[in-house]
């Protein structure tokens, strides 16, 4: 298929040019479809100090068809779902926004660019993007304490 | 000269298509530029004679590896971390730049064929699929893919979309030269055209090998044989290499014809239940089987499809979906989810709400406010004032003083029968959706607003309202057209009717959708009795002007085309082309579907049936027709792909292009990038032992051996010479083993899964069985030769065990047949 070929070619790139803040492999050496990610919470953000992890699930028809991104360690944040999945919400991972073109390391890039600034406008934990948008202090103390308390 | 003519090129074009569309599309542009801006900006001290030689570098030595897929499709992204290029393009002199060339060098080498210095186009590589482009796409936006993404997108997944930037456009330019931008193309340029699929071709061998890759080719690696559509080639499968498809997948796996996996029985079974992921290979898929319904045992090609399955044929515990926050808890029916309010939840036993179908709480406590509120009757005050104080107690303090606005909406409610206030206004809807069975409660409160004048909350009111026989077969609310029809007689009639109106959304899908579609894809003659029902369903509003019927059809084009008005035109072009013989009845008919990109042949059935009353000569009539039917006869109701039945035609020419192209759409297996040919070199190895089940690919010595010892051992039936090609064929001994020992209940099961393939010719059934019988016998007699009896029975015990760790359920059986064959 033509899928593992691409994402062969994709980790091979990011191996070689890793994205700051984000490491990434195969989940298990024998299956490309899923790969694991940890993120570093970016300095400034209250994410700063936490470490991490999502799944990153490729599906067969990857290239033609997105990745999902889910969140393994829980995150105060309006653009992860806020439940055991802690799906994370990102535009270009929905299948009508989609595009061939896309790779793993931009999803990754983007994913990593959400920990430093939540997307308000494409958020799934409405409470929460509210919370940040109108009372930042209050959101910041909470995402610092989940931080502190689920990603060290 | 040459250089200078590619230097120049990409510099106008990439003023006029945007920074990435430059990258993109510029596999040469790059090329040519990346050399330039380097010798320019980037190597410092650069000068026209230096200019030269990197850009001759760049196209000659290592212009394969940074042009071949890494440059061009990273550059178009720009993704600083991942492009070369692109690095050194934007940011002039990155210091880890050279280092990254050489990796990805080295990586594009490892990808490709063997190299030839000359540098030509088919070493680069497209960033779609990362296989080698023979030839290009260009769309109108300039994004340039390999022909096969292109076509993949256009023919399977029905989009006509750039996969590099979503632009649509309705034709793309498939070449060999990936230096001419798609305005530069004049009609002169462009050999052959292909309307339905929006694809012109620069000449007619390119044309040639695309269309081949839409014909029903047989997935077999070594079969160069062309079906006519998927019947055809599921016959064809099955008698020629004993092997069958996956008909989930025929139908709904986006992949060309050839693409598709061919399966023992057991391995289809094993398809469906577990997928057929092979974890270390190159050619995993990460299929993980088809879900199965648990409660018609059906199968579903995925998640989304099962979905759909399920909301349509099965019911929904609306109070346990609430409870289980959203995932979704179904019954097989309404009768059985009846059974489980009645067991689980708390159902209002008023003969009333009994009738109203689903008057249920999640607690007792929404029961009895239910039961005091609506059916006061029946209770003495004193049970009556009972009742409340339990409420009230329980409701606590928050609602003692509260009025209307509680939380609850059946808490405010409550308050405000008991301040007996016959003034009060309807209590208005609770905050947020409301529940079903509120909403019901809602509706049945407006409709007796509607009839009576005695104002609703009165109690007396209610007193001595009659007791209402028919409980109001409502002039019902505007938004509730399912209760038009004439006041319930029976019973069952009438509960249909109050299912609907209690749960609008299920009742809406059950009545509305129906699951005749589930229940009649499966059947091989399917297309038939849908047209059948069409017809006598139709007649009933047959319009009987030709105006009145052109009307329709217009109207059901412009359904089915979802209210484009440019596709409603094309239609209409299509039709009077047709009409003025500028277009075959067949051309006609896979235009429309493509047109109309229909999953259901029954849809376009009933527009062609329509359609065809329209022309008045009869013959046109009687073409068109004949030419749907034949269509209908070779694709049933898959998916056909488009222009491939047509495409037939040209079997004979295609042969030796079938197998080069399967090599080519497969040559990933081979190619192995650096990381992870270790790693499926190591599983191979290992693969030899316990990795068995999963070793799919490995087809390795004991196949022949198997073939071998099949040989020897099989009676001598016309069978045994395909047994053991197939066996050849499909490689992995381990899962035949399995495969074999499930045999006596695959066989059964098999032909009842999947009803709508044609029944084999009886003469193969008993045949393959016999050689199944005897296989696991000859593995083991072949794997342990010294100690095996010709009956096999003895060294069945003593063959290896991880060979056997599936197949140990059925090895009892297994035996007695051999025995009994013996």
């Amino acid at each position: 298929m033509a899928a593992v070929k691409r994402i062969t070619k994709e980790l091979a790139e990011f191996s070689n040019n890793p994205v700051p803040g984000v490491s990434a492999g195969l989940a298990s050496e024998d299956n490309v479809f899923k790969w694991n990610v940890i993120l570093t919470g970016p300095q400034g953000s209250p994410y700063s100090g936490g470490v991490f992890t999502l799944n990153l699930i490729l599906p067969t028809e990857y290239p033609f068809k997105p990745p999902t991104l889910n969140f393994t360690t829980k995150i105060y944040h309006p653009n992860v779902s806020n439940d055991d999945k802690g799906s994370m919400c990102l535009g270009v991972l929905r299948s009508d926004s989609w595009k061939p073109s896309c790779k793993i390391v931009q999803v990754l890039e983007m994913a990593a660019g959400l920990l430093k600034e939540p997307n308000v406008d494409d958020a799934v934990e409405t409470s929460i993007a509210d919370e940040y948008k109108n009372n930042p202090e209050s959101f910041e103390k909470t995402a610092r304490e989940w931080t502190r308390k689920y990603a060290k | 000269m040459a250089d200078q003519t590619i230097s120049d090129n990409p510099e106008p074009r990439g003023e006029r298509v945007e920074r990435g569309t430059r990258g993109d599309r510029g596999g040469r542009g790059g090329r040519g530029r990346a050399g330039n801006r380097r010798g320019r900006g980037g190597n410092e001290g650069a000068n026209p004679g230096s200019e030269q030689r990197t850009e001759r570098n760049n196209r000659g030595g290592r212009g394969r590896g940074g042009r071949g897929g890494q440059s061009r499709g990273d550059r178009g992204n720009h993704q600083p971390t991942s492009s070369h290029m692109d690095t050194t393009n934007n940011t002039t002199d990155t210091p880890d730049a050279p280092a990254e060339q050489v990796s990805t060098g080295i990586v594009a080498n490892d990808e490709k064929e063997p190299p030839s210095p000359t540098g030509t186009d088919n070493e680069e590589i497209c960033f779609i699929c990362a296989n080698p482009i023979q030839y290009h796409s260009i769309a109108p936006c300039n994004h340039m893919t390999c022909h096969i993404c292109s076509l993949r997108m256009r023919a399977l997944y029905k989009t006509k979309q750039c996969p590099h930037c979503r632009t649509n456009s309705d034709y793309v330019i498939f070449t060999t030269n990936d230096t001419k931008s798609f305005e530069e193309y004049s009609p002169s340029d462009i050999a052959a055209t292909d309307e339905t699929l929006g694809i012109k071709y620069e000449g007619k061998q390119i044309r040639a090998d695309t269309l081949v890759l839409l014909r029903y080719n047989c997935p077999e690696p070594n079969c160069d044989v062309a079906c006519l559509g998927w019947p055809d080639l599921h016959r064809h499968v099955r008698n020629t290499h004993k092997l069958v498809l996956c008909d989930l997948c025929t139908r709904f796996k986006k992949v060309f014809t050839h693409e598709h996996t061919l399966f023992t029985y057991p391995e289809l079974r094993k398809h469906e239940r577990y997928g057929d992921d092979v974890p270390g290979t190159e050619d995993q898929s990460g299929f993980k089987g088809h879900p199965e319904c648990g409660f018609c045992h059906k199968r579903f090609y995925g998640d989304d499809e099962l979905y759909n399955h399920c909301k349509e044929a099965h019911e929904r515990c609306f109070i346990c979906d609430r409870e289980s926050g959203g995932r979704p808890n179904y019954f097989l029916n309404w009768e059985a989810l009846e059974e489980h309010f009645k067991q689980d939840h708390y159902r209002c036993t008023d003969a009333e709400c009994l009738e109203k179908k689903f008057i249920v709480f999640a607690s007792e406590m929404d029961l009895k406010a239910h039961v005091v509120e609506e059916h006061p009757q029946g209770l003495s005050k004193g049970a009556l004032k009972d009742m409340r104080k339990v409420d009230m107690s329980a409701f606590g303090n928050t609602h003692t003083h509260g009025g209307g606005s509680t939380s609850r909406g059946r808490g405010g409610r409550m308050q405000r029968d008991y301040r007996r206030d016959p003034q009060a206004p309807e209590p208005p809807p609770p905050d947020g959706p409301m529940r079903r069975d509120e909403i019901a409660y809602h509706r049945t409160l407006a409709v007796q607003t509607a009839q009576n004048t005695v104002p609703p909350r009165m109690f007396g009111g209610q007193l001595t309202r009659p007791p209402q026989p028919i409980p109001a077969p409502a002039p019902a609310p505007a938004a509730r057209p399912t209760q038009a029809g004439p006041p319930p007689v029976s019973q069952p009639v009438r509960a249909a009717a109050r299912q609907e109106e209690a749960f609008p959304p299920l009742g809406a899908l059950n009545t509305s959708s129906p699951p005749t579609q589930a229940l009649n894809r499966p059947a091989p003659t399917r297309s038939a009795p849908v047209t059948q029902t069409a017809q006598s369903s139709v007649p009933a509003n047959v319009p009987t002007s030709t105006a009145q019927k052109h009307e329709q059809v217009v109207g059901r084009a412009t359904r089915l085309l979802n209210g484009d008005s440019s596709k409603l035109e094309t239609f209409k072009k299509y039709i009077s082309s047709y009409n003025s013989e500028k277009m075959s009845a067949r051309d006609l008919i896979e235009a429309f579907w493509v047109l109309f990109n229909v999953q259901v042949a029954a849809d376009l059935a009933t527009l062609l049936r329509e359609l065809s009353e329209l022309f008045e000569k009869e013959e046109k009539r009687r073409k068109l027709l004949e030419a749907w039917h034949e269509w209908k006869s070779v694709n049933e109701d898959y998916p056909p792909m488009p222009g491939s039945s047509s495409g037939a035609t040209a079997a004979g020419a295609g042969g030796a292009r079938v197998l080069k192209l399967k090599s080519a759409t497969n040559r990933n297996l081979r190619a192995g990038a650096s990381p992870w040919s270790a790693v499926t070199s190591n599983t191979i190895e290992r693969g030899g032992g316990s990795l068995a089940d999963i070793n799919g690919g490995g087809r390795i010595v004991p196949g022949a051996a198997v073939t071998v010892a099949g040989k020897g051992k099989a009676p001598v039936t016309s069978g045994s010479s395909p047994w053991a090609s197939a066996v050849r064929n499909t490689g992995s001994v381990p899962s035949r083993g399995v495969a074999a020992a499930g045999r006596g209940r695959a066989a059964v099961a098999s032909s009842a899964e999947f009803p709508s393939l044609p029944k084999a010719p009886p003469k193969y059934a008993p045949v393959p069985r016999k050689n199944e019988g005897k296989a696991p016998a000859s593995v083991w007699s072949a794997s342990n030769a010294a100690g095996a009896g010709p009956s096999g029975s003895g060294s069945g015990e003593g063959g290896p065990s991880d060979l056997m760790i599936m197949g140990v359920k059925g090895k009892g059986k297994k035996k007695q047949q051999i025995i009994s064959w013996g």
